[in-house]
């Protein structure tokens, strides 16, 4: 059993909100994720925005993804990644 | 208490979302970071700088080693991160808060003599600060999971 440091708890109403957007946006990466091919293929070499399993957005440049994306209440809600034609390769 | 990380089919690496809490964020913030046993410290890095909109030029910065050369972070003060853990064994789910002295930031500015921080270095890293609170990781490429307890 890890030894956490539990000074606050976050307000047990507020919690379940705040789990429940977690558990959307990972939604999100999984259908990124899942969909890597289809989307090389239709949004090569862009910055896309990810909500309810859509491409919402996309474009050549991230800034101005996030202007777009900033105009919107929840911009947390959005999976946003960037679709390059390279494979995964981290080195981290 | 456990931890369940995802891991990414494409790279085979496991990340985890969670809350970013600071002095210059008025709500908690999700981010995506990915597990990184290399970092000591926890890193956001420039898409997550810029989509939280943090200041940077008037916090600390600071020296570092990475594989690729030297880089100089800024250092965030006071942070908390909220992870999702299930805390009992019938799988109740709570934020369970992790705090920091400090994390790093690398924006897209960086005076990295090597490699400056572009755009589609995206992933914010979960570093040894935090990780070395688990202290038996399980790895399941069947499931595509990590669980940290």
């Amino acid at each position: 059993m890890p030894v956490l440091v539990q000074k606050k708890r976050v307000d047990p109403k507020l919690e379940l909100e705040l789990l429940s957007k977690l558990d959307q946006l990972q939604q999100e990466y999984l259908w990124i994720s899942d969909n890597e091919q289809k989307l090389k293929k239709n949004h090569l070499n862009k910055y896309i925005a990810v909500k309810n399993k859509k491409v919402v957005f996309d474009s050549d440049d991230f800034e101005a993804l996030m202007k777009v994306l900033m105009l919107h209440d929840d911009v947390d809600s959005f999976a946003i990644k960037h679709i390059t034609k390279k494979p995964a390769c981290l080195l981290l | 208490m456990y931890v369940v990380a995802p891991i990414d089919v494409n790279t085979n690496q496991a990340y985890l979302l969670g809350y970013l809490l600071c002095s210059q964020l008025s709500t908690p913030r999700r981010v995506r970071f990915y597990i990184d046993s290399g970092s000591t410290i926890t890193t956001l890095l420039s898409i997550d700088i810029v989509r939280l909109n943090l200041r940077w030029s008037n916090l600390t910065q600071t020296d570092c080693d990475t594989a690729i050369g030297p880089a100089k972070p800024y250092e965030l003060p006071s942070v908390t991160i909220l992870l999702k853990t299930i805390v009992d064994e019938q799988g109740t789910e709570q934020l369970i808060p992790h705090s920091l002295d400090k994390i790093n930031l690398l924006p897209p500015d960086d005076p990295c003599d090597v490699v400056p921080a572009q755009y589609e270095f995206a992933f914010s890293l979960l570093g040894m600060d935090i990780l070395k609170e688990f202290t038996r990781w399980e790895w399941n490429f069947t499931k595509n999971q990590l669980i940290l307890k």
